[in-house]
């Protein structure tokens, strides 16, 4: 798996907005020189508060938001290079899951007709073939036929997004990148979501960059865990490896706040305290280091350095921290 | 349900308790039971969580607790005790209802950012609300709402008085939220899906400052979530509804790990957990929730569960008393309860 | 796999727009109110139709009979001062009134939603800044004003009133579509639709327009209804309908008659006027009901 390149990868990625602040425009840096790569049948789990950028990450990563700076690999090559041919096979290999199931389906179509767009767009437009690929992929998402002749509002929200995702399968998708596909949803249909994401990758090698906040979801699914902060990656590790040993006080501190105390008496202090500052004007150094326990001399004036932790290698890549409590090994 | 010593709470007095509430509201021109009979005592400093999945009534039974239902549709039938009060809901008018809420039940809501006017500051809506329950002037307001808020963790209270909604962040609302369902010190408070709209340290910092609120002011807490893992963090007891009933009932612990009824059991195994080594796989529940107005003449989950056998779909199953640790489960068949 | 098959097959698998329409259709007809306004629409479209094809109030502009008289079997509704046929006059009037309403209300709001479409889709570019210059501009200008200095400056073109119309109600059309188009633009049925690399007008005419069908609707039933009225204000001033009749004329004929008890005129200019105002706006209700996806039948 490590000798095949990538599906796609981010290199030095940065994202900008343009904020309207009273009478300038202000710029927000809402993904700064990210690097990360997918490989093929590949769960990556990208993990942050909001506002730290992830799901501008995703849409930059499906073209829906232009790259400020570094470049982004789609089978090894530039997207910003790609003639119209290949940039039509990123996108179609490239689709995107949206969080709110509700607005994902446009309200004045029925589900077969959503479901169809994207075949005609693939040049599949014989009446039979459409027909069987779109009930394959209502099967392969567990959903009865006439749910077909529905409008969205008929539907429940996991109905509506197991819709979202069959017509993101349509497209034959080698990776799926999935922004709170579960969030809106109650545990039971989160379930069924989960085990079908499972299923889709051991069946079809499909890839997911899958975008989530409730980590006991990502260690359900993800075979790598990217933690994001003010926009930058500050942690990227194997998921066994983060989830026994997590490296970055940010990271061991979202851990600590979703282990819930199942077997024990109730907790009584919070594990991380305040928000995250205005990703506008982000501190100095080190950008955690106004919230970080163990915060030293160094971390408001020197950005921390990309470190690797295990040496070897595992099967499933490094684990690297962006924290100068590892500088010195 | 005698009350064990294993537990923290033992001679609390009850605030709260609710008899055989029965909602009934007109679908689709017929009058259809929602809500089909529940029991609930709420004590001092306890934190009670009502769980489920959406359309089994939860949230319902909050807004019936606090009067907050179109009255002409709705109807009402239980008997309420408010400190000992009785309160009869069905007969209560606006104006008992508003003496009431706000001084002795408060609630706080999903999304703040609708609770909240968005034309008038924090302050301006704390200190309306305070001085319409408890005497005096304008400061003597205002200074309960600053030790309200300080209480609730929001340290730069003058910043905090003076901005609108929107200024505050989505953590910080619900914070400001909190501060002003307590700021009269009511003995009950109903919180609707608090943390289903924040960020997990958002989330982390609500649940620690609820449960202060009932270890500090002795405030009684009922949190309606579908959130498992909220609950089993800061509650004492939970209770699990399915279909307009309660299937089971006890404390936080022994339901969630040692679940007696099938559907609780159902309910844990598809709440994914984190663990240092590989998780178990999280199991969908079978089936899909039947609407809750359906009247079925057994048990609502049947159709659903594993266990079910004829009995089920013919009798509904009663509310009972368990083992004795303060447990209640509504089942024809249950778990013996002491799996892990 | 069979049997779901031929399942499949009774579904059908094309977009089933007749059976929609049919379905709004019924929608509006089981409504009371609803179908109220089409019958009165209805009506007033086939007395439209009858005048058009030159069956009905071909002589309005012959003085057939003598100065005020009152209602005969021969002048069912009286005759005017000149001794005109008044219920001919009335009737051809619902052929000058359909004639600007229609004008009026499709040019309007074809202008309105192209501009209100291409302003909030390219939001805050200097084509939307343009278009919301201009909006704001012709809003301030007074529309009795605007339309007087039009019609002086077009003098004796027979459409200036018209045109003087579209010119001040397409801005509120193109500000609605334009706020909806905003709120759209960011839905994520739209951004999928964008990302599968529909071609722009594609995803416009498939995802966007649709979904503003009901503030178009309201809107040109809103505007129909103002042009009709403003119809009749400038013609009462003078600065309406030319060669011709129209209520909005007879309106003003009847403001001297009133003085000397001559109401046929009055009467007859306005029950017509407002019968065919309700028609719309019940109509328009209830079209605005059965198009709103949540009320799709199950």
């Amino acid at each position: 798996m490590n000798q095949a390149t990538p599906i796609l990868e981010v290199r030095d990625l940065s994202v900008q907005h343009t904020v309207a602040g009273g009478t300038s425009h202000e710029h927000l840096e809402a993904v700064r020189q990210l690097s990360l790569s997918v490989a093929a049948g590949e769960i990556i789990a990208v993990v942050g508060e909001s506002g730290c950028g992830k799901s501008s990450l995703a849409r930059a990563m499906v073209g829906l938001l232009p790259a400020s700076s570094g470049e982004i690999y789609f089978r090894g090559a530039a997207v910003s290079g790609m003639d119209a041919r290949a940039r039509k096979d990123w996108r179609r290999d490239t689709q995107l899951l949206f969080q709110d199931p509700h607005s994902a389906l446009s309200p004045r179509r029925r589900i077969v007709q959503s479901l169809a767009e994207p075949l005609e767009m693939l040049g599949v437009k014989a009446d039979g073939e459409q027909q069987q690929r779109i009930l394959s992929a209502i099967a392969e998402v567990n959903l009865p036929i006439d749910i077909l002749q529905r409008y969205p509002h008929q539907l429940s929200g996991g109905q509506k997004q197991r819709i979202a995702l069959a017509r993101a399968l349509l497209c034959q998708p080698r990776l799926i990148i999935a922004d709170e596909p579960l969030s809106a949803l109650d545990v039971s249909e989160q379930a069924r979501l989960l085990s079908l994401f499972i299923e889709l990758r051991k069946e079809k090698q499909i890839a997911f960059v899958l975008i989530a906040h409730d980590l006991a979801v990502v260690q359900q699914l993800a075979d790598r865990v990217a933690v994001m902060y003010l926009g930058r990656l500050i942690e990227l590790a194997p998921a066994d490896s983060f989830f026994q040993s997590a490296a970055h006080p940010y990271s061991q501190a979202l851990l600590q706040a979703s282990q819930s105390n199942w077997h024990n008496t109730p907790a009584n202090e919070p594990v991380l305290t305040g928000e995250p500052p205005s990703a506008l004007t982000p501190p100095s150094g080190c950008v955690f280091h106004t919230r970080c326990a163990q915060v030293m001399d160094l971390c408001n004036r020197v950005v921390p350095e990309q470190q690797v932790l295990n040496q070897s290698e595992t099967a499933r890549g490094l684990h690297q921290v962006q924290c100068h409590l590892y500088s010195s090994q | 349900m005698n009350p064990q010593p294993a537990h923290n709470f033992p001679a609390k007095p009850t605030v709260l308790s609710l008899r055989q509430l029965h909602l009934t509201m007109p679908v689709a021109g017929q009058v259809r039971d929602l809500i089909k009979g529940i029991d609930l005592d709420l004590r001092a400093g306890e934190m009670v969580g009502l769980v489920g999945e959406s359309g089994c009534g939860k949230s319902l039974t909050g807004n019936a607790l606090l009067g907050l239902l179109p009255s002409p549709l709705a109807s009402v039938h239980s008997q309420v005790f408010v400190l000992g009060d009785k309160q009869d809901l069905a007969a209560a008018d606006e104006k008992a209802w508003r003496k009431l809420r706000g001084r002795h039940l408060a609630m706080i809501f999903q999304e703040p950012q609708t609770a909240l006017d968005p034309v008038f500051t924090i302050g301006q809506q704390m200190v309306r609300v305070i001085r319409r329950h408890v005497p005096g002037n304008r400061q003597h307001a205002l200074d309960l709402a600053t030790a309200s808020l300080a209480d609730c963790g929001l340290g730069d209270t003058a910043r905090i008085l003076a901005s609108y909604p929107h200024q505050l962040s989505g953590g910080m609302r619900q914070r400001a939220m909190i501060a002003m369902a307590l700021s009269c010190k009511p003995e009950v408070l109903i919180a609707d899906e608090p943390t289903s709209a924040l960020d997990i340290s958002s989330r982390d910092q609500i649940l620690t400052l609820l449960r202060q609120a009932a270890d500090r002011h002795n405030t009684a807490i009922l949190l309606i979530s579908h959130d498992l893992a909220a609950v089993a963090r800061v509650c004492d007891r939970a209770l699990v509804m399915y279909s307009g009933r309660v299937l089971e009932s006890g404390p936080t612990a022994r339901v969630l790990n040692q679940p007696q009824h099938p559907y609780t059991a159902a309910l844990m195994q598809a709440t994914p957990r984190i663990s240092k080594s590989r998780p178990l796989a999280v199991q969908p529940i079978q089936g899909r929730v039947e609407a809750l107005h359906l009247t079925l003449p057994g048990c609502a989950y049947a159709a659903r569960c594993p266990r079910a056998t004829e009995l089920c779909s013919q009798r509904i199953p009663e509310l009972k008393v368990s083992n004795g640790n303060g447990r209640a489960v509504a089942c024809h068949h249950p778990l013996p309860g002491a799996v892990s | 796999m069979t049997a779901s098959l031929t399942m499949f097959a009774q579904l059908s698998l094309k977009p089933n727009s007749q059976t929609d329409s049919h379905s709004v259709a019924r929608q509006v007809v089981s409504s009371r109110s609803g179908l109220a306004g089409l019958l009165l629409i209805v009506l007033f479209g086939l007395l439209w139709a009858a005048v058009a094809l030159g069956i009905l109030g071909q002589d309005w502009a012959q003085a057939s009979g003598g100065r005020w008289e009152p209602a005969s079997p021969e002048h069912w509704w009286g005759t005017n001062v000149l001794g005109q046929d008044i219920f001919q006059r009335s009737i051809y009037s619902v052929k000058v009134a359909f004639e600007i309403g229609m004008l009026v209300t499709i040019s309007s709001g074809l202008l309105g939603a192209l501009a209100g479409v291409a302003a909030g889709w390219h939001k805050n570019s200097a084509l939307d800044q343009a278009i919301v210059l201009v909006m704001g501009i012709l809003d301030s200008i007074p529309f009795y004003l605007f339309v007087a200095a039009v019609t002086f400056a077009l003098s004796g073109n027979a459409f200036a009133m018209q045109l003087a119309m579209v010119a001040c109600f397409w801005t509120t059309t193109a500000r609605l579509v334009r706020a909806e188009v905003l709120r759209l633009r960011d839905q994520e049925f739209v951004q999928s639709a964008v990302l599968l690399g529909l071609p722009i007008w594609r995803v416009l005419a498939r995802h966007v327009l649709p979904n503003t069908t009901h503030v178009l609707l309201a809107q040109s039933a809103i505007v129909f209804a103002a042009a009709i009225k403003a119809e009749v204000i400038l013609s009462f001033l003078g600065l309406g309908v030319q060669n011709g009749v129209s209520w909005g004329l007879m309106l003003a004929e009847s403001t001297q008659e009133v003085l000397a008890s001559q109401f046929n005129n009055f009467w007859a200019a306005s029950l017509p006027l407002f019968a065919l105002l309700l028609g719309f706006n019940l109509l328009a209700d209830a079209l605005q009901s059965a198009l709103d996806p949540r009320q799709l039948p199950a």
